[in-house]
């Protein structure tokens, strides 16, 4: 059996002559967070609908839990908590109203599942107010309610993090966290927010235009981002040369006549220092630098960054 | 299956959809007392009185609104983007329209119980002569009967236009226009054959402006073939996407027909 909860293969959807998604493999490991991380109209949402069974693919196959998700909807499905793009409630009920309903669908008898649901996301028990009432922050909540309700094995959330305040935001990103770590839980997230992916998951998928284009652990790719010192000076192509004479390297880029970066990060950077000022070169800074997750999405997408 | 319908009744708390459905009944009694004034001479009885609500109700008014409350209700999953938390239980669009049709069907008797109560108050109140409780209770059946028939009439037009999203208005029209038609068909001896009006045999309607007599057989076979066909829709619906490329390829041709319009 496959160590993978999900794993997809060439999973691919088309449009007409569109390519929403293109031969996808993507591989989330059991209790660990996969975060899937790509700009609007990447594909993620497609992505998540096809492995729900929502839509189907042009091609290729989801496997969840070891069994193709085609066919196996019955057994799989409910053991999966999803929340995929808007909060999608009845406006005319109130959020208890709402959760009991899918509860009653889902078997679940006890009031006390709503009770915890609701709990878990700070949203009152038996409250008046009706959904259509609801701010977006609180939408999102109960729609992260209804996706944990039935303690589900696998969850599935498209951007959770969307219409929440700061505070928001960091309570839902610690109890996702708790969830994978306390009980175990795998889940999938998705966002086009980089900074929540590199403090959230364990693993990173980057997709662009419906492809995957990278798929590491969050330490892996880490260790890919670029370390060098950067020098600004008064004369950098002098300041180059003498680099490349006097010890050896040539793993320099000549950013202007006054910035340059050097690679070679082992380097003594105050006998580097010292060498320059004693050829008349001033010195005006020398640090080291490190690449952000955000400069690795810009180089691989070959494009702009994301927020 | 029965969670599925007890959610379906659940769902339809403050839907104001129902009100249309109150309001549309209060407005055929009406209709029928102002048609009353305008027959003069003619003595009214609760069974004359009753019998001329139901004819305006089968051909005028029931089947458009049961179709625009059903579809509304239908609809309802997919603009307020529940359909996918329902898919993902999962619960089968099937099973999820078989629902829905049978939670109707049970609001479309209620609604025959308020058109009844809508008539006894409007008869009461005109004064009309001819009242007795075996008419009235035969009264309550006949509305009843004729308007879950005339549901049965339309269901396969509901379940028809269920499966795709913004469809439903087209198969009220079309159910405005398939109850009207019933008009015609009764007047040229098709009662017990045209669906819509085949009920009115079933519960011994009589009414000078129709076949007194009727065929029962044939009432009924017209009724079970309007069944079959139901079940077959239901049976292979599914929830029918439209494609964002079909979307857009839409909202572009949209566009190209503006710039048209503009360019003239």
């Amino acid at each position: 059996m496959s160590d993978y909860i999900i794993e997809t293969h060439d999973l691919t959807k088309k449009y007409g002559n569109q390519n929403s998604v293109s031969h996808l493999n993507i591989h989330v490991k059991k209790g660990r967070i996969y975060g899937l991380l790509g700009r609007n109209g990447a594909g993620k949402t497609t992505t998540m609908r096809m492995l729900l069974g929502l839509t189907a693919p042009t091609s290729g196959e989801v496997e969840i839990f070891g069994k193709p998700i085609h066919g196996n909807e019955k057994e799989i499905l409910p053991r999966i908590g999803c929340l995929i793009e808007s909060p999608g409630f009845y406006p005319n009920l109130t959020g208890t109203e709402n959760l009991k309903i899918f509860a009653d669908l889902r078997g679940l008898k006890s009031p006390q599942y709503i009770k915890n649901a609701l709990e878990v996301v700070n949203l009152p028990y038996r409250d008046k107010k009706l959904f259509s009432q609801y701010s977006l922050g609180m939408k999102q909540r109960l729609a992260i309610a209804l996706a944990i309700i039935h303690n589900p094995e696998l969850l599935i959330l498209d951007e959770p993090i969307n219409g929440l305040d700061p505070i928001g935001i960091a309570e839902v990103r610690d109890f996702i966290r708790e969830l994978c770590d306390a009980t175990g839980k795998t889940i999938l997230i998705s966002s086009h927010i980089l900074s929540e992916i590199s403090l959230l998951a364990d693993d990173v998928g980057i997709i662009d235009h419906g492809n995957l284009l990278e798929e590491e652990s969050l330490k892996a790719l880490e260790s890919k981002n670029a370390k060098y010192i950067h020098f600004c000076v008064s004369d950098a192509q002098k300041a180059a040369q003498i680099i490349a004479a006097t010890f050896q390297s040539k793993n320099i880029q000549l950013m202007d006549g006054n910035n340059l970066y050097l690679y070679d990060t082992a380097l003594p950077v105050a006998r580097i220092n010292r060498t320059f000022i004693e050829a008349g070169i001033d010195v005006w800074e020398a640090h080291l630098c490190e690449d952000t997750l955000e400069d690795y999405f810009k180089r691989i997408t070959g494009g702009e960054g994301i927020a | 299956m029965v969670s599925i319908i007890k959610t379906e009744f659940s769902k339809m708390k403050r839907y104001s959809v129902i009100w249309i459905g109150v309001a549309t009944m209060f407005t055929v009694v009406l209709l029928a007392r102002f048609m009353a004034t305008a027959s003069d001479g003619a003595t009214h009885t609760l069974m004359n009185f009753s019998s001329s609500v139901i004819w305006n109700n089968l051909v005028l008014i029931y089947p458009a609104t049961i179709a625009l409350i059903a579809g509304y209700i239908i609809d309802r999953e997919r603009t307020d983007d529940t359909l996918k938390n329902i898919l993902t239980i999962p619960v089968s669009f099937r099973k999820m329209l078989i629902g829905k049709l049978i939670a109707v069907g049970c609001m479309a008797a209620a609604l025959s119980v308020i058109e009844f109560l809508f008539t006894l108050i409007v008869f009461f109140a005109s004064g009309f002569p001819g009242f007795s409780i075996g008419g009235m209770i035969q009264v309550l059946f006949q509305m009843i009967g004729i308007n879950m028939i005339s549901y049965i009439a339309v269901m396969p037009v509901i379940a028809f236009t269920a499966q795709r999203s913004g469809s439903f208005m087209a198969g009220v029209g079309f159910a405005f226009f398939y109850g009207f038609v019933g008009m015609m068909a009764s007047g040229h001896g098709l009662r017990d054959l045209y669906p819509i009006t085949a009920g009115l045999t079933v519960i011994g309607y009589q009414d000078g402006s129709s076949d007194p007599t009727g065929n029962i057989l044939l009432s009924v076979a017209s009724i079970l073939f309007i069944l079959a066909v139901t079940f077959i829709i239901v049976f292979t619906a599914k929830n029918r996407e439209v494609t964002t490329a079909k979307k857009k390829k839409k909202n572009s041709g949209k566009t190209v027909q503006k710039r048209n319009h503009s360019a003239r």
